[in-house]
């Protein structure tokens, strides 16, 4: 055995992030673990790694029990963990960025870089891959970072290598060649833990898929054909969502948003797309395929370069936030809690910070009243749950914090909502009252683009649904003709 | 459910402040302990009140850049930067002797002067927002240059004699209130309604959390940053109103001790200094504070070079203790729980 | 190699230097003369060694303003003691003010890492504090009675050469050592583990520690280091003016961030070179002479400070935004 863990507890405070768990990894093994933020999972990483220590339970490497250890010592041991923002140093050489860890475990107090060259080309040989040893970190590609990674791990001897999402920031393409090297090192008998909130691709690469829920680990299963998606979903959720088909409100008649030939360099192109009043469009495809650059650019925080933009027949300018947001387009962030919330704000400002214009007069003085009275309305139509408004809206559960991210758009009544991932990570109750929402909106008229990732979530909501590779539209097809495999297909093509 | 705290509204200024207003008490009993009556005769708590303005209005300019999690490291150069616009403009259209410039000149001055302080805010807030550059650097940068305006502008000379008109701003008593302290509390009264009852100071806070959350909220970064220097370079105008008033005389480098006891009335203040929190109740009962303190040891004829030095020893064990009662808090739940 | 050269902040003000200095002799031929460069050098040997120390700081993502503080301190103490207890040797003198400067910079770096407070307030607070008492135990009075030895760093040449009136002129002591300095700084920020660390946790602290570095030592050494240069520095700086002011440095803090800054050292950590750092003290300095040259007020020169403080750091943002801009978010497939 590889790893044993057993009976792992971590409390932080009077909060108790792991109950109990085993878990166990053995050599040339791809373990996947699944679970909402918040499951303990990524708790039960840091342990392993060494970055924080079990409250009680006991961890054994090659059966051997292993006292609280640090990250270097874990390194020693041979395991190795790649944090999702990679840790690496943007200011130095790739070279550098995979050596140096070695060279300070070691003890040495110089550096003798030439005598590690060989050892790491070797490694980069095996992989089959290119890469300048010499370039700047910053001059690379995420998805070469990424590797820059999984190299430094490699020299240092690690069996273990745990991933924390390492798929995120990679297009499609990236995850292919990813999986690939991670199946290459597998059958050399180095063992990863893969961490993501894409259960497609637990199926495509794992072994093993360990599930986690409030701290507790639900069941580990093996990754045979009678393991799907459903079941793994059921069990992080602890019940399974049931999609039901929303009926359409779209206005075929009246085009609400027109998109003509958008470009932008590295970003995307020649993207052409209607959405009529009334109408969800939905946008599918993977991470990386560009979605969510053509929406910020819709939304003018990252402007297209050329193409243009109408919104009921007249030309809409979409170069700043400020002019899409007048001209009736909002945008509901993908990364909810970097640009959607102020966290430690409160619930009340979060609310209320796209309608200050509306609640103030001269000289920009709040109407108090008006003020308090539409956090109260917004907070009440969206049935968000919560103590009081004057709390930070970081004690909210993270689906009555997305409500307020939609709230405080619905308040200046858009035209258009573009909804970036709006479900990721967030309970069944609150799925479904955004869908909810989003239907009620349309049936009063607004446009909807709804960008996801779970495929089931984008045909029961969606009129139409374009789907997005490589920085361009491949395909729009009319929900009623699909079913998730034709859609699986459409988008893996 | 949640409007009960609309009731409390008195109360929470107390309740906020709970900590320093404790401290400030202390900190007069000490005072006085120390000083003996001497320190709350009606000849000491007038120099105060006199003293206190300069102090409250910077701090006040300050705190209105910690908002956002910077400094103003400026506002001194821009306060002074204002008297000097003055006296030169006044020179330059009622001659040398200002003495005897009529009251429309010297109005017309105190605006032009007005103006150029409110461009350097501009110049900050315009560098900062759209180059991305850090705001200590900007300042940095602008009170290099702003700072040697002055030196440049007066030669390193003092240029004092003002008119009367002036004068009267910084240093007359109505009712038996010196003007100066009137200036402050109106200036403290303005800054918290802007701060709490506009649009601007909304902004500024959810700004001071999260910037970029904020401009995908439509706000934009630019507006409110210039906006938030020139309320920062507004106070440095107040600043140098009370001083010309007081000292009848304008220099390049007046009041310089004076940066960092602000920055530290800031954290004094409960400003976060990462930004985002903060308010003018708080930095005003700072001020007091530090104020008792300098009168106190000012009484007891402490140096003036010890007390810079002990405003620095102050500004570090304010942050110490703030740094360590988190600490023992989080602690204490341990323990409980364990 | 060469393009990436050419490209770079040091090939820029190299090139800049040298257009002044050949506009500066066609005013006056004199500036072009050994004699008047070892002058320059001479009077810009403080900075040159003060930028050292801030280099390393900036590059760690850290920041200074006690540094003139911690040298008016050192200075004051070391010459008020030899004076006092007839102690007359150079050697000795270095090796005090390196020890107060480095203990005082202790003090910075202890408070910085233990408590986690932003450097720039701490060192401002300590700048108070050690000008504070340095005043209140002084007196503020000057010193003029410096030892004799002490002038061994500012008049000894090095490879001294006659000029045409007879006189030695050259290279002096003190200048040598922050050439010597600026090797040793690179060799140590290029090839040592330590130096390696101070670069890394300036490009991300997060992943520093993650990786291993040990940031307590390192922030610690770097706090240290600056406090010893300044050190260093106030003895080159009393023995050049023979005499101890206790403000005579105090103030110009800026100047030196400026050429370091100048010099394309990044303020929020991870980027900077010495050569860079070098040619930025060198074009202050030449640029000031220029100054004093033409005829230019010296109350411009503050103005001037601040300027070149918003020039570079905007350039410094320009590259940045420009970085940010040109990065490829998605692999577009092209027709």
């Amino acid at each position: 055995m590889l790893l044993k863990a057993s009976q792992i507890t971590k409390k932080y405070g009077g909060v108790t992030a792991l109950d109990h768990i085993d878990f166990d990894m053995v050599s040339g093994e791809i373990h996947g673990l699944a679970g909402v933020n918040g499951c303990g999972k990524s708790t039960l990483m840091k342990i392993i790694a060494g970055a924080e220590h079990q409250t009680s339970g006991k961890i054994y490497i090659d059966d051997e029990e292993k006292p609280f250890y640090t990250p270097s010592q874990a390194m020693k041991y041979g395991i190795g963990i790649i944090y999702q923002d990679l840790s690496l140093f943007p200011n130095l050489s790739v070279f550098e960025n995979i050596y140096l860890s070695r060279v300070i475990a070691s003890g040495s107090k110089t550096v003798r870089s030439s005598k590690y060259r060989e050892g790491i080309k070797k490694i980069i040989a095996d992989l089959g891959i290119e890469l300048d040893l010499d370039a700047g970190l910053d001059e690379l590609p995420i998805a070469k970072q990424q590797l820059v990674a999984i190299i430094r791990a490699l020299f240092n001897k690690s069996r273990l290598i745990i991933l924390d999402e390492p798929t995120t920031a990679l297009t499609t393409q990236e995850i292919i060649h990813l999986f690939g090297i991670l199946n290459t090192l597998k059958s050399k008998g180095v063992s990863f833990i893969f961490i993501t909130h894409k259960l497609t691709e637990l199926k495509e690469v794992c072994d093993r898929v360990t599930v986690f829920k409030d701290g507790h680990l639900i069941g580990t299963y093996k990754n045979d054909d009678t393991l799907s998606i459903g079941a793994i979903e059921k069990a992080m959720l602890g019940k399974e969502i049931t999609y039901k088909k929303y009926p359409s409100y779209s206005d075929k008649d009246q085009v609400l948003l027109e998109v003509d030939h958008l470009s932008k360099k590295n970003n995307f192109k020649d993207i052409s797309l209607t959405l009529h009043k009334g109408e969800v469009l939905g946008i599918a495809g993977q991470l990386g395929s560009g979605r969510t650059e053509l929406a910020k650019a819709l939304f003018g925080s990252e402007p297209a370069d050329s193409g243009s933009v109408s919104i009921d027949g007249q030309k809409a300018d979409c170069s700043s936030i400020r002019s899409a947001v007048d001209a009736g387009i909002a945008y509901v962030p993908e990364d909810r809690l970097a640009l959607g919330l102020v966290l430690a704000q409160s619930i009340r400002r979060n609310a209320t910070i796209c309608s200050l214009k509306s609640l103030s007069g001269f000289l920009g003085i709040l109407n108090l009243k008006k003020y308090k009275a539409l956090a109260l309305r917004l907070l009440d139509e969206l049935k968000v749950k919560y103590g009081l408004v004057s709390q930070p809206i970081s004690s909210l559960s993270g689906g009555n914090q997305q409500k307020v991210v939609i709230a405080k758009w619905l308040a200046i009544n858009p035209k258009i909502l573009i909804l970036d991932s709006p479900t990721v990570g967030i309970d069944v109750g609150a799925k479904s009252g955004i869908y909810d929402t989003v239907h009620e909106k349309a049936k009063e008229g607004m446009g909807f683009v709804f960008i996801s990732d779970e495929l089931p979530e984008l045909l029961s909501n969606c009129d139409r649904i374009a789907v997005m590779s490589h920085g361009r539209i491949s395909a729009v097809c009319e929900t009623s003709d699909l079913t998730e495999e034709k859609l699986q297909q459409i988008i893996a093509r | 459910m949640n409007e009960h705290v609309k009731h409390h509204s008195v109360p929470r200024l107390i309740t906020e402040n709970l900590v320093i207003l404790i401290l400030m008490v202390a900190v007069y009993l000490l005072m006085w302990a120390l000083n003996g009556s001497s320190f709350i005769s009606p000849n000491n708590t007038s120099s105060m009140a006199y003293q206190l303005p300069i102090l409250g209005l910077l701090s006040l300019g300050m705190m209105v850049a910690m908002l956002s999690g910077g400094i103003n490291l400026s506002i001194i150069a821009t306060a002074n930067f204002n008297g000097i616009m003055i006296a030169i403009l006044i020179k330059a259209i009622a001659g040398d002797n200002m003495t005897i410039a009529s009251g429309g000149v010297v109005l017309l001055c105190i605006i032009g002067a007005f103006i150029c302080s409110m461009i350097v805010g501009i110049i900050n807030g315009l560098f900062i927002s759209i180059l991305k550059i850090p705001d200590i650097l900007v300042t940095l940068g602008t009170m290099s240059i702003v700072g040697g305006m002055n030196v440049w502008l007066t030669e390193g000379y003092t240029i004092s004699d003002f008119p009367q008109s002036v004068l009267a701003l910084g240093n007359s008593t109505i009712f038996g209130v010196p003007s100066a302290l009137l200036i402050f509390i109106i200036g403290a009264s303005v800054a918290s309604f802007i701060l709490n009852r506009t649009s601007f100071g909304h902004e500024l806070y959810m700004m001071g959390s999260n910037q970029q959350a904020t401009r995908y909220s439509n706000v934009s970064l630019v507006k409110v940053t210039v906006q938030q220097y020139m309320l920062s370079s507004f106070f440095a105008v107040l600043t140098s109103l009370v001083m010309i008033g007081q000292l009848n005389s304008v220099k390049a480098d007046y009041a310089s001790s004076y940066l960092l006891v602000s920055i530290l009335a800031g954290f004094l203040g409960n400003v976060n200094p990462f930004g985002g929190f903060g308010k003018v109740a708080g930095t005003v009962i700072a001020v007091i504070i530090l104020q008792f303190i300098s009168s106190g040891l000012n009484l007891m004829g402490v140096d003036s070079f010890l007390i810079t030095a002990m405003w620095g020893l102050i500004i570090i064990v304010v942050v110490i203790v703030k740094g360590a009662v988190p600490k023992i808090k989080k602690a204490r739940l341990e323990k409980k729980s364990s | 190699m060469l393009l990436k050269f050419v490209k770079s902040r040091e090939f820029f003000l190299f090139v800049f230097i040298v257009i002044f200095s050949l506009a500066i002799t066609t005013v006056n031929p004199n500036f072009l003369t050994l004699e008047n460069f070892a002058d320059l050098l001479k009077s810009f040997t403080v900075l040159g060694i003060f930028s050292l120390g801030v280099l390393i700081v900036l590059l760690s993502g850290g920041f200074d303003l006690s540094f003139t503080a911690i040298a008016q301190v050192a200075q004051y103490v070391v010459v008020y003691f030899f004076v006092e207890y007839e102690v007359d040797n150079v050697v000795f003198a270095i090796i005090a003010t390196m020890v107060i400067g480095a203990l005082l910079g202790l003090v910075n770096g202890v408070i910085i890492y233990y408590y986690h407070i932003t450097a720039i307030i701490v060192t401002i607070a300590t700048n108070s504090i050690y000008i504070g008492f340095l005043y209140v135990v002084t007196a503020g009075d000057l010193l003029y009675d410096i030892p004799e030895s002490f002038s061994f760093l500012s008049d000894t040449k090095i490879f001294p050469q006659l000029n045409a009136s007879g006189a030695e002129v050259g290279i002096c002591v003190g200048t040598a050592f922050w050439f010597a300095l600026c090797v040793i700084v690179h060799l140590f920020i290029k090839h040592t583990v330590l130096g390696r660390s101070i670069v890394a946790i300036g490009g991300n602290q997060l992943s520093a520690s993650r990786v291993g570095f040990n940031i307590c030592r390192t922030t610690l050494f770097i706090y240290t280091f600056v406090g010893a240069m300044a050190g260093f520095a106030s003895l080159i700086q009393c023995a050049v003016f023979q005499s101890v002011v206790p403000n005579s440095m105090v103030g110009h803090e800026m100047e030196v961030i400026a050429a370091v800054v100048l010099g394309g050292a990044s303020v929020t950590g991870g980027r900077g070179t010495v050569l860079g750092t070098f040619l930025g003290v060198l074009l202050f300095a030449v640029l000031s002479n220029g100054l004093t040259l033409m005829k230019i007020s010296p109350f411009f020169y503050q103005i001037f400070t601040g300027v070149v403080i918003l020039l570079s750091v905007t350039v410094n943002a320009l590259q940045d935004l420009h970085r940010k801009h040109s990065q490829v978010r998605v692999q577009v497939k092209e027709d």
